[in-house]
């Protein structure tokens, strides 16, 4: 009888922390949001919790006509869109050969891949490459570098090998080309797999920060993030606001950045719930080779 | 120095968190907190300095107005050196904790449900069962991802003191890679910060090795 009690308590005091735990992850963002719609007096008296209060448009308003941050919402749209393209597209070439043991030097190729994830030049290097290549400041510099990630090959080239030689085989007995094959065979199999590694280019490029700062200069190559810092972090705040500044309606500098915050992350947090699953089982795909 | 409190604060709390949430044995519940706990791995360190900023600033973060409220003095989490490390730790953990309990999640699943059984005829409390089956069990997947981490200690991170920093805080928020983006492309020097990137990178290579190295000779496994 004592044991069962116990372990109830133990149960519902887990549950409890965990509960805590999860709720934790998500209140810095309900805050935003609830600030993101409230009206200027209760933002700045304070009463702003987690539920919006004067409910309000502004905020979005003034977010929504700033061309320059609509802008930088398509070009990174399309930025990620075609760096997701080219960065499957090369996946994909190159994990299938790899998975062929009659491949010459294949050891050495997957040697010289894998070095790559736990090695690099640095910074400085990159950076000279992408200049030399004549691509410093433009949409290149963002989609190019990062059009193979080494990690997502292996990931690839794991559920490739895991598919049944067989299928392959026939396939070859009744004339299909390799091509044929990795077209008509591979891929359809591969599906799942495609759409996580697709999924994890994606996200990546939409919250990829560092490359941007450092080989973008210009003001209309700015993808979304690098958008968000000049106006949020370093305080570029007020170019939002300039344009309103004599509007005595101007919401104040809290509400104006949660809106921007959150009109950069929407694009996530909308696909999120949806595609999870995916993103677990891909991050397991890659488990799985170790 | 920050990557080493990170990784010695950060590494337990997937394991912790992953412990916990084999304890429930309520799917719905289970699944609801797992997909919370996965969200703040989607969003970028941009926004979570800016949300950081936000809410813990010291004149008009949320956290401090409420503090203010309450009759509290406001807590310097983003200006004080030392607050400012505090905060660090926890943003990483906030977004990474979640993520990094996947793993472990998987790997807990692989463990022998018969283990268990008997351990229950044997009449074994649950922190037993935890203690002596389930942490044994998941060990291997610890020491991998151990030897990962402290790979990854040296060269990890420009993104989050670069973004996390402020003017305040320079002399705790300076580390390797934000000292090469400061000297190399901001001052231009690039003999000088190609140097200390390829220094980065050996050391992270070293350290790699040598985590892998002691592990085989103590737990005969390593990475490869």
């Amino acid at each position: 009888m004592y044991r069962a009690a116990s372990a109830k308590i133990m149960d519902a005091v887990i549950i409890a922390v965990i509960g805590l735990i999860s709720v934790l992850c998500l209140l810095p963002m309900i805050h935003l949001f609830a600030l993101s719609f409230s009206s200027n007096g209760a933002i700045l008296a304070g009463k702003v919790s987690f539920i919006p209060v004067g409910f309000n448009l502004v905020a979005y308003k003034s977010v929504f006509q700033h061309a320059a941050m609509l802008q930088s919402m398509f070009f990174t749209i399309g930025m990620v869109l075609m760096y997701t393209a080219i960065a499957m597209l090369m996946t994909i070439v190159a994990a299938y050969p790899l998975t062929k043991k009659q491949l010459k030097g294949r050891d050495l190729f997957l040697v010289l891949i894998v070095i790559t994830m736990f090695f690099s030049g640095g910074l400085i290097p990159d950076y000279l490459l992408v200049k030399e290549l004549k691509i410093l400041d433009s949409v290149w510099a963002l989609v190019l570098p990062g059009a193979l990630s080494a990690f997502n090959l292996i990931i690839l080239k794991t559920f490739f090998s895991g598919i049944p030689i067989e299928l392959e085989e026939s396939a070859r007995m009744d004339g299909a080309s390799y091509f044929r094959i990795l077209v008509n065979v591979i891929l359809p199999l591969s599906l799942p797999a495609l759409a996580t590694l697709s999924l994890f280019y994606a996200v990546g490029r939409w919250n990829g920060f560092q490359d941007a700062l450092i080989y973008i200069n210009s003001q209309h190559l700015y993808p979304i993030q690098l958008k968000l810092y000049a106006l949020v972090i370093s305080g570029q705040a007020n170019d939002l606001s300039i344009a309103e500044a004599q509007n005595a309606g101007a919401p104040v500098p809290q509400s104006l950045k949660s809106a921007s915050i959150m009109f950069g992350t929407l694009p996530i947090l909308l696909v999120y719930p949806f595609i999870q699953r995916y993103f677990i089982s891909g991050s397991l795909i890659g488990a799985v080779k170790g | 120095m920050l990557n080493f409190l990170d990784l010695i604060v950060g590494f337990p709390v997937p394991i912790i968190l992953a412990l916990l949430l084999n304890e429930i044995r309520i799917k719905w519940f289970k699944r609801t907190a797992q997909t919370m706990l996965y969200l703040p791995h989607f969003i970028s360190w941009v926004v979570i300095s800016g949300m950081a900023i936000q809410l813990l600033a010291t004149n008009a973060g949320s956290v401090n107005v409420f503090l203010n409220k309450l009759g509290f003095e406001s807590i310097p989490f983003l200006s004080d050196e030392t607050h400012w490390v505090f905060t660090y730790l926890a943003t990483g953990i906030w977004r990474e904790a979640g993520w990094g309990m996947i793993l472990y999640l998987a790997a807990l699943t692989a463990i022998n449900k018969d283990l268990y059984e008997a351990a229950d005829v044997d009449g074994a409390t649950r922190l037993r069962k935890t203690w002596h089956i389930t942490l044994p069990g998941i060990r291997p997947t610890i020491v991998i991802l151990l030897i990962l981490n402290i790979g990854y200690v040296a060269t990890i991170g420009f993104e989050r003191p670069y973004l996390m920093g402020n003017p305040g805080v320079r002399e705790v928020a300076e580390v390797l890679s934000t000292y090469v983006y400061t000297v190399g492309i901001e001052s231009g020097r690039f003999t000088i910060a190609t140097a200390i990137g390829l220094f980065q990178s050996v050391v992270g290579l070293v350290f790699l090795l040598s985590a892998d190295y002691i592990s085989r000779k103590v737990n005969n496994q390593g990475i490869w």
